[in-house]
């Protein structure tokens, strides 16, 4: 859209209102289609469909008049001439109305109603000529028999009617047809009519909407720049690429802001850091930013050169040097006048400065500044500072005389007590030497008691160390005696079992023995009823042996029953004898199984006593491993006394031997002490070989 | 053989009443005895003189009898008199042996009259015989007033070997009318 930015004002309305117009007609020319669409068919439905409707109307009212002249031309004989002209004009009437139908723009169906039509009423015509004819002849037969119902006449006619009829209903039918289509491209035209004026409507307040956009965005970025440069901001630039008259105006003015701020803002800037050398050219005569500047560059560059010719005259010492300010005007001129008087301020005093420090370079220090110069302000101090230096070091210098004659006096002082000092400590040396031969002596003493410590030391750790392998060995005992009672304790608990178990033993045989008792028992009742069967069978065989041959059966029978009853006693007899061996048995089970208990209670009672036995021996062991523990306690406590003895002795040695040294240090100090006393004699008469320069010196300076 | 064994079956038949011989002539050529024990012997008597076989029931002595009779019972409401075959017969008493274990033969109310039983040791079977296993000849040392019928030799297979025991068949009517005599 760069092109729209690049056009001129005046192009880009004149296209905008171009783009609106175009659209206006295009509107204005679909309207017109409509309308003239509209009016093709009002016309179609005139031109075509009324004006048939309209001959159709004349046709039907000539054929009724024609259908009632018949009437009047056969009944009323007198107006038979007026009928037949009254005849002929209505069909020749009818005749033009078809004919003028017939040339209309008809449809296909129009035309077939039209030939129905034409075919029917060509017959009409003719029996209505055939009908004429036969009333002119008075045949009235032939005239009822035409004008009855069902005759050709009466039929033609009734199609005839029916034709035209049809016509009527076709063109009635198109005009309808017509009418709602006119109606449906009303509609659609409203409709699209109302859709492009939309269109049109925001396609034109789009484009004024952009056109707006593109004058007034850049206008107000230039009125913003300008606001910037009122408020001295020169960094911005507009930067606009387009091509129109803002474009144009926005190069201008970023170009003055180059302008101001390269040129004329840079050489103040250079000013304002003391670079004077830039030379700028007015632009044309009418510049005045350019020559204004140039002026303040040459009136603050003769001010620095004056300036500059003071400050090197005041360097250089040439302090009468001053300025001429008749060069320079206002401020300027005000600059070097201060300066010239600045100088005179600074010169007098410090040429009255000079002479008296002359003064006091001779040693004369009774000079002062002459009371009569005026000066003010720091040089009131200077001034003060100056006279001030005189006072106090005359001041002082009288002090150093006093001072050097106290010092002579003392100096002789001191050479006296350092003579008495140098007496004494060679007295102190020979007495130390005495003291550390004795100290010797008492050393060796020490010595030997030591010796015979450490003979007293090694025999006690002997006893400890072997009380130490007694209570080791006692140690190992007790464990070893922990040990078996633990086994004898583990061994009781299997004795126990033991018991236990034999317990159970015994308790299960003695239910198997109540268990045989009972078996027993059934075993008797077995070999009791064996006995009984036995005496029935025998019975039995007395009493069938009696009944002779009749009881030879039962005899049978009976034997056989006294044979299972021995049989069954035989067996209650075996199992009784089973159970007397199994009886036995039982009884010798028990008796092992008591056995067994006695040896296992005997076992526990000899365990018993092993248990105590072990307990005495842990105990007896713990006596004697206190007993143990005791004599090495003693032993530690005897080595812990000779270790504070010999400790003891230790330090008598170390005293001695500190008094041996010290002796020996006081002897070498003593010594020292002489030397340091020569030394001090010699610094002393040197004092007073100082003291007597000093008061020689000191005499030379005025106070 | 046979005629023999007639003969002298008839010695003891004319002693003794008629029915004993008579049953066993009835049985022809074969009769029927009760074995019992007593003592370490085996006995027989003639199966008809043999009413029931009893076990022992506790004995009620009688003051002033013979030595034999041991005393009554109560069989089932009758009274009955309880011979010791052992001391009728001399036979030494096992002391050992005690009564308690024995049974009672009740005998055939004809042999006595009165209701009687005798005690046995043990009673072992009832046996059918055949006369030639009898042997009447071997009684010879008995005393008079013996009532040995004969000696039964009872043939049993032990083993394959062919073992004979030796049965004492007595007439207990004569034992019972010696007892009776004494009375």
């Amino acid at each position: 859209m760069s092109f729209i930015d690049d056009m001129k004002i005046g192009k880009k309305l004149i296209g905008g209102f171009v783009i609106v117009l175009l659209i206006m007609a295009m509107i204005a020319a679909y309207g017109y289609m409509s309308a003239q669409d509209a009016a093709s068919r009002s016309k179609v439905m005139y031109e075509t469909n009324l004006a048939a409707i309209d001959k159709m109307g004349l046709v039907s009212a000539d054929f009724q008049q024609m259908r009632a002249e018949i009437y009047r031309y056969i009944y009323v004989p007198a107006a038979r001439s007026a009928a037949t002209t009254t005849i002929d004009g209505l069909k020749a009437s009818i005749r033009a109305n078809i004919d003028s139908y017939s040339n209309l723009d008809l449809t296909d169906k129009d035309k077939a109603a039209l030939n129905s039509f034409e075919t029917n009423y060509a017959t009409f015509i003719t029996e209505y000529d055939k009908t004429i004819k036969a009333a002119d002849a008075n045949d009235m037969k032939t005239v009822d028999a035409q004008l009855a119902a069902g005759s050709p006449l009466i039929t033609s006619r009734t199609n005839a009617v029916a034709a035209y009829k049809e016509i009527i209903k076709l063109n009635q039918d198109n005009a309808a047809a017509l009418n709602k289509a006119s109606g449906d491209a009303a509609a659609a035209a409203a409709l699209y009519m109302a859709i492009l004026s939309i269109a049109g409507i925001l396609i034109g307040i789009g484009v004024a909407l952009y056109m707006a956009r593109s004058i007034t965005a850049p206008i107000e970025q230039v009125g913003k720049n300008l606001k910037e440069l009122s408020n001295g901001h020169l960094g911005n630039r507009l930067k606009l690429s387009r091509k129109d008259e803002i474009g144009e105006m926005a190069a201008v003015m970023d170009q003055f802001s180059d302008d101001l701020q390269n040129n004329v803002i840079g050489t103040m800037k250079k000013i304002a850091d003391g670079d004077l050398s830039t030379e700028l050219k007015a632009k044309d005569i009418q510049d005045e930013i350019t020559p204004a500047l140039m002026t303040t560059t040459n009136s603050l560059r003769a001010l620095v050169s004056e300036a500059g010719m003071l400050s090197k005259a005041a360097v250089a010492g040439q302090l009468s040097t001053r300025g001429n300010a008749d060069k320079f005007k206002g401020g300027y001129r005000e600059v070097i006048v201060g300066i010239n008087q600045t100088l005179d301020g600074v010169v007098a005093p410090v040429n009255e400065a000079m002479r008296v420090s002359g003064e006091y370079a001779q040693g004369n220090f009774t000079a002062r500044v002459d009371e009569k110069l005026n000066v003010q302000g720091d040089f009131v101090k200077f001034k003060e500072a100056l006279n001030n230096v005189g006072i106090q070091v005359s001041k002082a210098l009288t002090i150093i005389n006093q001072q050097v004659g106290d010092l002579a006096a003392s100096a002789e002082e001191a050479n006296a007590s350092v003579e008495e000092v140098s007496a004494g400590s060679a007295q102190v040396a020979k007495n130390a030497s005495g003291v550390s031969v004795n100290a010797e002596k008492a050393t060796q003493g020490v010595e030997q008691v030591q010796k015979a410590m450490e003979d007293l030391s090694r025999t006690i750790q002997d006893v400890a160390t072997k009380s130490e392998l007694v209570a080791k060995i006692v140690q190992d005992t007790t464990n070893y005696s922990r040990e078996g009672m633990e086994l004898a304790r583990k061994t009781e608990q299997g004795m126990q079992g033991i018991t236990k178990s034999s317990n159970d033993v015994n308790q299960i045989i003695l239910e198997i023995k109540a268990q045989m008792d009972k078996i027993s028992e059934i075993v008797n009742l077995i070999t009791d009823l064996a006995n009984q069967t036995n005496l029935l069978a025998l019975n039995a065989a007395i009493e069938a042996a009696r009944a002779g041959d009749a009881g030879r059966g039962f005899a049978v029978v009976a034997t056989e029953v006294k044979s299972l009853a021995v049989e069954s006693r035989a067996s209650a007899e075996r199992i009784s004898e089973m159970i007397d061996n199994l009886q036995k048995q039982t009884l010798s089970a028990v008796d092992a199984v008591s056995a067994a208990n006695t040896g296992v209670k005997e076992g526990s009672a000899a365990l018993h006593e092993t248990l105590t036995s072990f307990n005495n021996i842990v105990t007896s062991i713990d006596k004697i491993s206190q007993n143990v523990s005791d004599v090495a306690a003693a032993a530690e406590e005897q080595a812990a006394s000779v270790e504070e003895v010999t400790a003891s002795v230790n330090e008598v040695g170390g005293l001695m031997q500190n008094t041996t040294r010290e002796a020996t240090d006081a002897a070498a100090a003593s010594e020292e002490s002489s030397a340091a006393i020569d030394q001090i004699t010699k610094v002393v008469a040197n004092v007073n070989t100082i003291v007597d320069k000093v008061t020689k010196e000191v005499s030379r300076f005025k106070c | 053989m046979t005629t023999a064994g007639q003969q002298i079956m008839k010695n003891p038949a004319t002693a003794a009443p008629v029915p004993g011989t008579t049953s066993a002539k009835t049985a022809g050529k074969t009769f029927q005895v009760l074995e019992f024990l007593l003592g370490r012997e085996h006995f027989a008597i003639d199966l008809f003189d043999v009413r029931e076989v009893v076990e022992y029931t506790p004995i009620t002595q009688l003051p002033n009898t013979a030595s034999c009779i041991k005393g009554i019972i109560d069989l089932r409401g009758e009274i009955t008199t309880i011979v010791d075959l052992k001391d009728r017969l001399h036979i030494p008493i096992d002391a050992s042996r005690k009564d308690e274990d024995g049974r009672f033969i009740v005998l055939d109310e004809k042999l006595t009259g009165v209701k009687t039983g005798i005690l046995v040791d043990d009673v072992l079977a009832v046996s059918t015989f055949e006369e030639e296993d009898v042997d009447k000849t071997s009684t010879a040392g008995a005393e008079e007033d013996d009532a040995i019928v004969g000696i039964i030799k009872k043939r049993s297979k032990d083993r394959e070997n062919e073992v004979s025991e030796l049965i004492i068949w007595i007439d207990i009517r004569q034992a019972m009318s010696i007892m009776e005599k004494k009375k």
